[in-house]
């Protein structure tokens, strides 16, 4: 960014020169190229438009496929207790996230079914006692302290209000890695302008702030009068 | 009247600056040090003929900028919920020095060792215990042991003395637990609040934190690993706060009891010389022991009872109780001429 | 249509523009935020299901409950256990820090031989099979008697059967690490005639009488004795510590006197003198359930009145009597003796003097007294049957000569160790196995222990870790740590129930290590014979569980197993001498020398000062090395950098030109120094005080070359009554370097 940004200023200089040297020169040499300027203008703000918007993201994003292809619908239509028959609490109050290899062999010591995934699963993991990689879209930084049992226990929250809709999803998308700070892409969100239209199509601070507030939620701090920063950072 | 060479608390003129906001009167404070008067101050004495602090936050009055600000958090469920303000008691004449309170903190906060730790200026320690001495020669010398966490300084409203002055926003007080927070990935490491900490509780990572061979293993995820670069403290394990917390929720309870949140020295201390609770609680043991007079920033009604630096105004949420009256003096720096030991 | 310069700088330029519209640089900007707060290589510990397992800490003989946080199959932190009749919930800063002693850098990862000076790792077949053929070839020799172990307890399923494998392959040297329960038990078997072990019921007392034992610096069970002291401050009990030095426990004493070192056991026979001559002692006691009173007292009415004494101990008249008085006219007085931490076994009649003093106020086996616990009963094996070769083994005396003519009442002399070997043409040792301690580092005079383990053709350790024995050994057959291991742990540090605790498995092994009970197991197995019949177990989990039998399950499910309807035997059903009464004389008591004070090594005239040691609860000075965090809590008055700081006080400082922080050159009879200078005024002058616990050569590099081992500069006094350790301190000189 910072080249870039160089670049754009030396040649905001170098216009400025540029333009103290023409004024002691003659007219026709401006219209020769006039045209060419503004269409040169235009390709390079074409060009650097694509970049930034096409190019950038599919650089700055390594995608990678999880171990397993996992179908959340079918699965939530066979347990009883929606989300938390699998993603449970644990008795003394935290969350269990993606479930173990031990959960899994309840129902699926034996193959069911016929699909290719659940094969490999078996054959890869259940025989084999591994546990699966699983790459988790929503891991928040290591300094980031989230309480499901404040959100879902005491605030009675959904888990769509942060997660999207995801248990209704027949497959698993790619979980893209943000090349420099190493976390999902899904915390920045999937529109890199970092726009959002529903509640969960982001998880950054700004957006655990904004419902603190909207909520009056833990908003003790002396110096930001707003939220305090040891609710949810340790 | 000294603290022993194994560390000192700097003079209670280091100063600090106020906020610059209108009702922050620690600048001011500053005054109040030197008003020439032989007997002891009293703590309470203040400028302009006001009591400091000028509100008090149990009698429901609140001042102006923590109704505009935190209206919010005092009403859940359309029933008034009070904050709370955790706090600390040392008895400095059960404490034997035995180490165990560091230890503890150390093992349960991740904190880093180095190779050599003997410069105690680089060392990284949210629990320090102190050495002091009553200065008199053999026979007659005394030792006491005084170990000092953050004192998590309500000061005014607040505005601690670190929390005053970071310019990132790192550090801050939170009015619901009275706990004096501080960001690992927030602080810049200006170090700032560690010029402004009259108790010298911070400490900059001056290294990479290393643990050797495997030992690794034996961290918490519950606390951030710092890096190197950053200041830490003590933050009254915060995360057994939050841990807590989780436990009620998911049993359906909206508060803790008493002993479902302690830090980790006062769970781990082997003579049970430090109580930790809530001092707005008056059923918790600590403030039956300190009886906090609100009136007076805080100070402790209870005649064995002392803060450290009292005169500073701190108002420091970590209270010590001694019998011997030099332990009590070596609290606060006075002049020769105020006090006769 | 040509690119001109203009033309360039215009696509660059719109390039620039463009780029402010598109999400770049902003994204750019936070993300390398976000990577700045937190270094790939700063480790992220992963989030898991937390567990704790409870267990018994066995790092020192506290006995302390611990409960072990896990999170999946980590060990993350120890905590004590709430409810713990010793330690109810609180831990010392060790027992904390036993995680870093699981991960540490020093574990013994796996079998080791050396050859040629250097460790070669071998499979546990290889180490078990050739220890057992050079055990074999021994006993063919007929040197079956030239095996010897060194353990740090004789209590407890293990030690019973590194015994039990002794005694059925033919060697009786079975030695236990000395400490101050040698004179103690020696105390109670030549005046009460029980084989017992002392309890304390300290929560009751309510007037302490110390002489020299660090009751708040590691002596006892240490977390028990913290909670003691809390319990005394709660009470308004009285504590009075006798030490020349103002250690933490004078520290929070009621009153500390400084007496000169090594006359404490004067001091106690002063006290006993007013306490007789004003008739204050308890006279129901002593006339009907003691004898040898009369006899007793007339040397301590002679020779130890106030005056004497006074000049004696450098306490003054006043200060004794008042003393004497106070004591006994409290309700629930206790006198209790050993130094420090209580690691050196002391003078035998100085242990004698005090106890006398709990005779006189009839405190024996009463609340808040000195109670007699026995030892623990539980281990019942099948009776051994014997060759011919084990027994002549046997038959032949004990190499550190206890219980021969010349030591009749010890039972092990760990001390003479070093001395014997030494002083042999051909090594009275071949084998010697070392269980649970590290004497090359803990044995006084380390110079000629070394020289002695050198001397041993096969040195066999069974440490966890790289300690200084296990680096001198030829074979290390590591065990595994307490948290990966069975260990019944009977409680011998003065706790007043009989109390056993259970280490348990909290973790799977994290080293290629074996359990040096199925170690023992194993080796008996191979030497077959009579010495495999011994050995019907197959693990020492199923011996241990079969040896426990009904305390079993209490202890898997409690962690302990606590005789709480104990009760010491009345005064009429106490004593098993030949009287039947608390004998303050009898044949045997007589037979030994008379009370003197010990005097330290060295003359006067070339070590004008004298070295004394002292323990801190910072420092640990027995087997297990301080772990990093540990070290950490040091003081800067203690330790700077790698140099140790001896106390001395400013009036011996100042005409030797020493100052803060100055180095000096510190030098004893034994060995010499450098060393900074801390001056501390609560230290008697003409007194050096050094810490002990440091000086390491082994562990890791947070522990290893920093300070002085005490033991490098100080050597076993034998004293002349017992013949176990009596030093106290040594003669030293302190000059400018």
């Amino acid at each position: 960014m910072s080249t870039l940004d160089d670049q754009a200023n030396q040649a905001v200089n170098a216009e400025t020169s540029e333009a103290e040297e023409t004024a002691f020169q003659v007219n026709d040499q401006r219209k020769g190229s006039g045209g060419y300027i503004i269409l040169f203008f235009i390709l390079g703000f074409v060009a650097s438009l694509i970049v930034g918007w096409v190019i950038f993201p599919k650089l700055l994003y390594s995608q990678r496929k999880q171990p397993v292809e996992f179908n959340h619908a079918l699965h939530n239509g066979e347990v009883d207790e929606a989300c938390e028959s699998c993603h449970f609490f644990r008795e003394d109050g935290s969350y269990s996230g993606v479930p173990k290899l031990a959960q899994c062999i309840d129902c699926h010591e034996e193959v069911q079914g016929e699909s290719e995934a659940e094969a490999k699963f078996v054959s890869e993991y259940v025989q084999k006692n591994r546990e699966v990689p699983w790459l988790v879209y929503s891991r928040q930084p290591p300094c980031v302290f989230f309480s499901h049992a404040a959100h879902v226990k005491k605030a009675g929250m959904e888990c769509v209000e942060c997660h999207g809709p995801i248990g209704e999803s027949e497959s698993l998308k790619p979980y893209e890695q943000n090349r420099i700070t190493g976390y999902s892409r899904d915390i920045w969100g999937a529109n890199i302008a970092g726009l959002k239209k529903n509640a969960w199509d982001r998880m950054k601070m700004d957006d655990c702030v904004e419902c603190h507030r909207t909520n009056n939620v833990n908003q003790g701090s002396v110096q930001t009068h707003k939220g305090g920063c040891f609710v949810c950072h340790h | 009247m000294q603290f022993g060479s194994g560390g000192y608390l700097p003079p209670a003129h280091s100063t600090f600056g106020g906020c610059g906001l209108p009702h922050c009167q620690i600048a001011e404070k500053q005054k109040t040090y030197d008003n020439g008067s032989k007997k002891l101050p009293d703590p309470s004495i203040r400028l302009n003929g006001v009591n400091w602090p000028a509100k008090i936050e149990d009698d429901g009055a609140r001042s102006p900028i923590e109704n505009r600000q935190f209206k919010g958090v005092l009403m859940e469920k359309g029933k008034a919920k009070k904050n709370k303000k955790f706090g600390m008691v040392i008895d400095l004449d059960k404490c034997t020095g035995c180490g165990s309170c560091m230890v503890a903190c150390m093992a349960e906060n991740n904190v880093s060792f180095r190779e050599d730790e003997t410069d105690k200026l680089l060392s990284v320690t949210w629990m320090r215990v102190y050495k002091l001495t009553n200065g008199k020669p053999f026979p007659d010398s005394e030792i006491c042991y005084l170990p000092r966490p953050c004192m998590h300084c309500e000061a005014d409203h607040g505005h601690s003395p670190c929390v005053s002055v970071c310019p990132a926003t790192a550090t801050d007080y939170d009015m619901n637990t009275g706990i004096v927070s501080q960001i690992y990935t927030r602080c810049f490491g200006c170090r700032y609040c560690m010029a402004a900490c009259p108790y010298q509780v911070r400490v900059f990572n001056w290294y990479d934190p290393v643990w050797p061979d495997g030992m690794e293993k034996m961290l918490s995820p519950n606390v951030s690993v710092r890096m190197r670069g950053v200041v830490e403290k003590c933050s009254f394990c915060f995360h057994r706060y939050q841990l807590a917390k989780d436990k009620a929720y998911y049993e359906g309870r909206q508060d803790l009891e008493e002993d479902e949140y302690q830090t980790a020295c006062t769970q781990a201390c082997p003579a049970s010389a430090i109580t930790f609770g809530n001092l707005n609680d008056p059923d918790h043991a600590i403030t039956q022991i300190v009886r906090p007079d609100h009136q007076l920033g805080g100070r402790s009604k209870n005649p064995r009872a002392f803060r450290l630096l009292e005169r500073l105004g701190a108002n420091p949420k970590v209270y010590y109780l001694s019998n011997r009256e030099w332990v009590r003096h070596s609290g606060d720096n006075y002049r020769p001429d105020e006090v006769k030991l | 249509m040509k690119i001109d310069r203009r033309s360039f700088l215009s696509f660059v330029i719109g390039g620039a523009a463009g780029t402010a519209f598109t999400p770049l640089p902003w994204k750019l900007t936070d993300d390398s935020a976000i990577w700045t707060q937190m270094w790939p290589w700063t480790p992220v510990p992963d989030y898991g299901e937390v567990s704790y397992v409870n267990s018994t800490c066995t790092l020192c003989p506290g006995g302390c409950g611990i409960t072990v946080r896990k999170i999946e199959e980590r060990v993350v932190k120890i905590e004590g256990l709430s409810g713990h009749p010793v330690n109810d919930g609180g831990l010392c800063l060790l027992g904390l820090s036993g995680a870093q002693l699981l991960y540490g850098p020093r574990r013994v990862k796996t079998p080791l031989k050396k050859v040629n000076g250097k460790f070669r790792r071998i499979s546990w077949d290889e180490a078990i099979g050739e220890l057992a053929t050079k055990l074999a070839d021994l006993r063919a020799k007929g040197g079956s008697h030239k095996v010897a172990f060194i353990a740090a307890s004789d209590q407890g399923t293990l030690p019973e059967l590194i015994n039990r494998f002794l005694t059925v392959y033919g060697s009786p040297n079975f030695i236990r690490t000395p400490s101050i329960l040698d004179s103690y038990e020696l105390t109670l078997d030549l005046m009460h005639g029980v084989q017992a072990l002392p309890g304390f019921d300290i929560e009751n007392t309510d007037f302490v009488l110390s002489f020299g034992s660090g009751l708040l610096d590691g002596w006892g069970s240490p977390v028990h004795m913290f909670r003691a002291n809390s319990s005394w401050r709660d009470r308004k009990s009285t504590v009075v510590q006798i030490e020349p030095r103002l250690s933490n426990t004078a520290a929070k004493s009621d009153k500390w006197i400084p007496i000169k070192p090594g006359t404490e056991g004067a001091l106690a026979l002063g006290l006993a003198h007013v306490i007789i001559k004003e008739s204050l002692y308890k006279k129901d006691f002593v006339h009907n359930y003691t004898i040898g009173f009369e006899k007793w007292r007339r040397p301590v009415v002679d020779g130890f009145s106030p005056d004497i004494v006074a000049k004696i101990t450098d306490v003054d008249q006043t200060t004794i009597t008042d003393l004497a008085r106070k004591f006994a006219r409290a309700s629930k007085p206790l006198a209790v003796c050993g130094r420090g931490r209580g690691t050196t076994p002391g003078s035998l009649k100085e242990f004698m003097a005090v106890h006398a003093l709990n005779a006189l106020v009839g405190n024996l086996n009463m609340a808040g007294g000195l109670w007699t616990i026995p030892d623990a009963d539980y281990i019942d094996w099948p009776e051994l049957e014997m060759d011919d070769t084990a027994s002549t083994g046997m038959q032949k005396g004990r190499i550190d000569g206890a219980g021969s003519q010349n030591y009749p009442h010890a039972r092990y002399l760990f001390n003479r160790l070093s001395e014997v070997i030494n002083s042999a043409s051909s090594p009275p040792i071949d084998v010697l196995g070392v269980v649970g301690s590290n004497p090359v580092y803990t044995a006084p005079d380390t110079l000629s222990t070394k020289e002695a383990f050198e001397k041993i053709p096969l040195v066999v350790s069974f440490s966890s870790y790289m300690d200084e024995t296990a680096e001198m050994a030829d074979l290390i057959l590591p065990n595994h740590i307490y948290l990966e291991r069975y260990e019944d742990v009977p409680v011998i540090s003065g706790i007043k129930y009989p109390l056993i605790g259970l280490a348990k498995p909290v973790i799977d092994p994290q080293f290629n290590t074996k359990h040096t009970g199925d170690v023992i197991i194993l080796l008996a197995q191979a030497l077959g014979g009579f010495i495999a019949n011994a050995f019907p177990w197959e693990s020492y989990e199923a011996c241990l569980e079969e040896t426990l039998g009904d305390k079993w399950e209490t202890l898997l499910q409690q962690g302990f197993w606590l005789n709480v309807s104990f009760s010491p035997p009345s005064w009429a059903k106490a004593f098993e001498t030949a009287s039947g009464k608390f004998e303050f004389v009898n044949d045997q008591i007589d037979a030994l020398p008379r009370f003197s004070s010990l005097k330290p090594e060295g003359k006067e005239a070339s070590f004008p000062l004298v070295l004394i040691p002292y323990d801190s609860m910072r420092l640990q000075r027995e087997f297990i090395g301080n772990p990093p965090f540990v070290i950490k809590t040091v003081e800067d008055t203690v330790l700077k950098a790698n140099d140790v700081l001896v106390e001395i006080s400013p009036d011996t400082a100042r005409p030797l030109g020493l100052k803060e922080g100055g180095y000096a050159e510190l030098s004893t009879p034994k060995g010499s120094a450098r060393v900074k200078v801390h001056i501390y005024d609560g230290i008697k002058p003409g007194l050096v005080a050094i810490p002990a616990g440091l000086g390491h050569t082994a562990y890791s590099k947070y522990l290893a070359g920093k300070g002085v081992n005490i033991n490098s500069l100080i050597g076993p006094v034998e004293d002349p009554a017992s013949g176990h350790d009596a030093a106290w301190g040594i003669r030293a000189k302190l000059s400018k370097a």
